[in-house]
């Protein structure tokens, strides 16, 4: 993050602890944030082509910004402004949907309109300050524990890693069904403008056509096509598609294909979500999608959504998809999923990455990176690599986090554009240390299940007290393996749950 | 078509969920005992063979298999193919796997039943069922013998087989094998966390000696501004007494002095605290440690039903007196010879054997006195200088094992002597950080001790809960049932019909109907 961010970051952040006291929670900061930055960008951009702007007359920057509007008749004007904002298409319905002012002492609200946002030339401003601003306020609002965002946000290190591994090229399609607020969209964006300088078209491409992302969750989506925005992606006009759709992308099957898949499918509970529907009730449905394309019909949302990757992919399409465990050993439609799935697709890498790194506590996740091929009688997958970054490796979110170059070992041996060409580093005899080694396709057809939750490397904690390490580290450790079980057992008892009779939703 | 008869109808279980039956198991599948070995007739060509022990439940293990000869007419009849499920005839009757591995040599002997199901009858469904039915006690119906339980091959037959429509099998066994492998997920992660507090408390435990547990009394000093009493003078200081009192005390002969911690390679300590020998630390006087008497006197025909209790190895664990299984000396016999090895409360036990010996508890103050047996060591400590539990913490830490036991001496000993005991370097803390390093020390051990009951009841919960699971597999409520789906009473009327055309020269059925006997 450059010093300006750094500097608008903390601005922004320390005015949202002034709002806190009034009860607004960061995300509600943050989408209140969204609103008015996108109406005076687009008021900047206005002034500055000097085009008639998309927003409606009545309803613009310099309508808020008025030196007239003032206590109750701002916030009204502002409530007015939202709704009326709300109903429009493209990316205007996409940032103002269900929008609702949150701030509510008016003093508070023309102070963040005048003195925060009206105060910077955000247009100028470039993507690098104003969209790493952003994204520090994402990342800031996904550490809060208590808002839950963090199961929107994928560690960046592994982000980047994918990226990197999937080397995304002008010109590609990159999609991510689970998109959160982009991480995995912009990484691959900040990828492709680093390989060299591209052409008129591949800009017109990247910036309309190459990044795009569905998201379950009104406000997350809102935040992600914004952070996008102020990136430089999507339009600001109604007259082409967001980059980002609200919706359920395991609902339907996809009608767009595309060459490259990021994403990190929400952990959490599986088989129901909540959705808030029309009138402002909860709703727990469970949700059994019916679909044509899945090789078999479950309740595991994480299952739905390989299958769901391997439908967006187009042929020869590559994708890099976060896993929990459960995927790789779950016994029933796992086993189909997974057999299937080595059958039509290469599996050809398997990344095991350690605890202590995702915000969602208690996960144990994995990379699957794999590419779609045509049909064949014979089994694509020859061989799974896997690299096992989890064994005796020690993380934590705040003291020893993990960073892009502790998975530089990784995309080293992946070798990114050249992946049929790789080495073992384990070896049985002069290396049973190695953390890279592969498996063929025979050797895990025949496993129990067929399942791909494969170790090798001796587990300290087997070991006797040679090297004991402190009671800290090993408290640690408990805490994230008892975490772990709870979420298992949990996960269990939602489903034994849907199968009471009669129950009754709490 | 005629219906077939409900074998369920007869029962006093609770009613089968709809579209499902009843059939005794040799109505619908076959069933072949393996080979017995005929040393008189050994002749044929030398093949591996499963045994009892190589079928677990639900698990074919292959890595320790015998021969025996198997001649031409034999190999397909004790032969195994993917979908065969193997049954302990004894030993656990009713044991069950599925042979998955594919073609094979391999044949099984005579503890093994070989079940062949038909195509309507998936193999997992019988091993579920069998396992369900064992744990909750149904199946020993079948078993016979008095001392040893058996499951013959008549009795297997009439095993009474719970049959769902074959597309709902499917869905209830993937749904079982969803939830295993989740439970299985959780066991490991619950077993991992059961050795890792093993090793928080080895490595809290190690802390403590090290310094590391608390403030030491020099950090604190220096921050408060005020002087201590560094270990080293507090050391010289009670040996000053000693000879003080010992001289005060107008005894005769030269006072013999507590040989001082004289290993080398000793690691460096905090400050403030020195090294002291165990003998150091023990009180003034020849008896303060010794073991128990010697087998010329301590004699097992002097035990009694009652009397003085005897210390055993299996009473004393780390850190924990145990009273299971007591031995008792006679009241008269102990007044006689073993006062002298008696405690009293208070004093701390050492184990001389043991892998590792070394396990130290404290005798509980409040019991009646006891006495030690050979292979106990007591110790009684000198307060004045060291808090006894944390000679306990510090006998039971890896540190004092290295010296005890080996790496330190350069040699693995199983056997710890008094000599050797009394030599023991002692890493010794000033008083008052004691006072500290002790009741925290005391604390954290135990919270560990908590969190491992709570493993443990966790673990044995998810084994509890596998059973739980199977119930409603077989009561019908772990998938939906389809009213769509072929009842199981076509299934097995089918079942039967095709069995019956595949042998038409057979024409004599089963005699035997075994519904009244059925047990859902």
């Amino acid at each position: 993050m450059s010093d300006n961010a750094g500097r608008i970051v903390q601005k922004l952040w320390s005015y949202c602890h002034v709002l806190r006291d009034d009860g607004l929670s960061y995300q509600d900061y943050l989408e209140q944030l969204t609103f008015l930055l996108f109406l005076k960008m687009a008021d900047e951009r206005a002034a500055m082509v000097s085009k008639e702007q998309p927003i409606p007359k009545g309803y613009r920057w310099s309508d808020l910004a008025n030196s007239q509007m003032e206590g109750d008749r701002l916030e009204i004007h502002y409530r007015h402004t939202l709704e009326t904002l709300g109903k429009q298409g493209g990316m205007l319905g996409i940032i103002f949907r269900k929008s609702q002012n949150k701030i509510q002492d008016p003093a508070k609200l023309r102070r963040l309109i005048v003195d925060l946002i009206g105060n910077e030339d955000w247009l100028v401003m470039s993507a690098d300050v104003k969209g790493d601003a952003y994204e520090g306020l994402l990342e800031k609002n996904a550490q809060d524990v208590k808002g839950g965002a963090g199961q929107y946000f994928t560690p960046r290190s592994v982000i980047h890693a994918m990226v990197d591994c999937l080397q995304p090229k002008p010109g590609e399609v990159v999609y991510d069904p689970a998109c959160g607020t982009g991480g995995f969209l912009l990484a691959a964006y900040d990828y492709i403008t680093r390989q060299g300088k591209l052409d008129r078209d591949q800009k017109k491409h990247l910036r309309y056509e190459a990044l795009r992302g569905v998201e379950l969750v009104d406000g997350v989506s809102r935040l992600c096509a914004m952070n996008l925005f102020l990136h430089g992606v999507g339009p600001d006009d109604d007259d082409r598609e967001p980059p980002i759709k609200t919706e359920d992308a395991l609902r339907n099957e996809p009608n767009d294909h595309a060459d490259v898949i990021l994403t990190n499918p929400p952990f959490g509970k599986k088989s129901s979500v909540t959705v808030v529907n029309e009138v402002g009730e909860t709703d727990k449905e469970t949700l059994v999608y019916n679909r044509p394309d899945f090789w078999v019909t479950t309740s595991n949302k994480q299952l739905n959504f390989v299958q769901h990757v391997k439908s967006l992919l187009k042929v020869h399409g590559r994708a890099a998809v976060v896993v929990p465990d459960n995927v790789l050993f779950e016994g029933g439609a796992g086993e189909t999923v997974r057999r299937k799935l080595l059958h039509e697709c290469d599996v050809h890498t398997l990344l095991r990455l350690p605890t202590g790194i995702f915000y969602a506590q208690g996960v144990k996740a994995n990379v699957v990176f794999f590419e779609r091929k045509p049909g064949s009688d014979k089994p694509w997958t020859k061989k799974v690599w896997v690299y096992d970054h989890r064994t005796n490796c020690h993380y934590t979110l705040k003291t020893k986090t993990m960073t892009r170059a502790n998975l530089d070992d990784f995309v080293e041996c992946y070798r990114p554009g050249d992946h049929y060409n790789r080495k073992q580093t384990w070896s049985e005899k002069k290396n049973p240390e190695g953390r890279w080694r592969s498996f063929t396709f025979d050797e895990i057809a025949a496993r129990d299940k067929c399942s791909l939750d494969l170790f090798w490397l001796r587990d300290e904690s087997l070991e006797d007290s040679a090297s004991l390490p402190d009671p800290h580290i090993l408290a640690q450790e408990i805490a994230d393996d008892l975490r772990s079980a709870l979420c298992q057992i949990e996960d269990i008892l939602g489903d034994l749950e849907e199968r009471v009779p009669g129950r009754v939703e709490t | 078509m005629t219906k077939m008869p409900e074998h369920s109808s007869h029962d006093d279980g609770p009613a089968s969920p709809q579209g499902w039956s009843v059939m005794p198991l040799g109505e619908v599948a076959k069933v072949q005992l393996g080979k017995m070995l005929d040393k008189a007739r050994a002749t044929g060509v030398r093949l591996p063979y499963l045994r009892n022990i190589n079928v677990r439940w639900g698990k074919i293990d292959t890595s320790d298999l015998f021969e025996m000869p198997f001649r031409d007419e034999e190999l397909e009849r004790f032969g195994i193919r993917d979908g065969d499920v193997l049954v302990c005839e004894g030993g656990e009757p009713g044991r069950a796997a599925v042979w998955q591995g594919g073609a094979t040599e391999l044949k099984y002997q005579k503890a093994l039943h070989r079940v062949r199901l038909p195509s309507g009858i998936l193999p997992h469904w019988l091993v579920h069922s069998l396992y369900y039915d064992s744990v909750q006690g149904s199946l020993a119906k079948q078993f016979t013998g008095t001392t040893i339980a058996h499951l013959t091959g008549e009795a297997i037959k009439e095993y009474p087989l719970r049959v769902a429509p074959l597309t709902e099998q499917a869905r209830v066994l993937d749904a079982v094998a969803s939830y295993f492998t989740r439970l299985d997920d959780a066991v490991a992660t619950l077993e991992r966390v059961e050795r890792n507090l093993k090793r928080y408390r080895a490595s809290v435990l190690k802390s403590a000696v090290e310094g590391r547990l608390v403030p030491t009394e020099a950090t604190l000093a220096k921050q408060e501004g005020r002087d201590y009493e560094p270990a080293s003078v507090l050391l010289e200081r009670i040996l000053n007494e000693r000879r003080r009192r010992w001289s005060e005390s107008g005894k005769k002969g030269k006072y013999q002095e507590a040989p001082a911690a004289t290993s080398t390679n000793l690691p460096d300590l905090p400050e403030g605290w020195c090294w002291a020998s165990i003998q150091q630390l023990a009180k003034p006087f020849s008896s303060s440690i010794c073991a128990g008497p010697f087998g010329t006197i301590f004699k097992a025909r002097d035990f009694r039903p009652s009397g003085v209790p005897i210390i055993f190895l299996r009473h004393v664990k780390p850190d924990r007196y145990l009273l299971r299984k007591p031995t008792f000396m006679g009241h008269e016999k102990w007044i006689e010879l073993f006062q002298e090895y008696s405690v009293h409360g208070g004093e701390l036990l050492v184990t001389k054997l043991g892998d590792p010996p070394g396990d130290c508890a404290m005798y509980p103050v409040g019991l009646r006195p006891a006495m030690l047996t050979p292979d106990i060591m007591k110790m009684e400590v000198d307060e004045s200088l060291v808090i006894p539990r944390y000679v306990l913490h510090y006998l039971n830490s890896s540190l004092a094992r290295r010296f005890v036991f080996g790496a330190a001496f350069g040699t693995t000993r199983l056997r710890l002597t008094i000599p050797l005991f009394r030599n023991t370097p002692v890493p010794l803390p000033p008083l008052a950080e004691q006072a500290r390093i002790v009741p925290t020390l005391d604390r954290q051990l135990t919270l560990i001790d908590k969190q491992e009951y709570l493993a443990q009841t966790a673990e044995a919960g998810c084994q509890r809960l596998r059973q739980a699971v199977l119930k409603w597999a077989f009561e019908g409520k772990l998938a939906d049932q389809d009213p769509n789906d072929e009842p199981a009473s076509v299934l097995l009327e089918r079942i039967k019909a095709e069995r019956d055309t595949a042998k038409p020269a057979k024409t004599t059925r089963p005699q035997r109907v075994a519904g009244n006997r059925v047990r859902a």
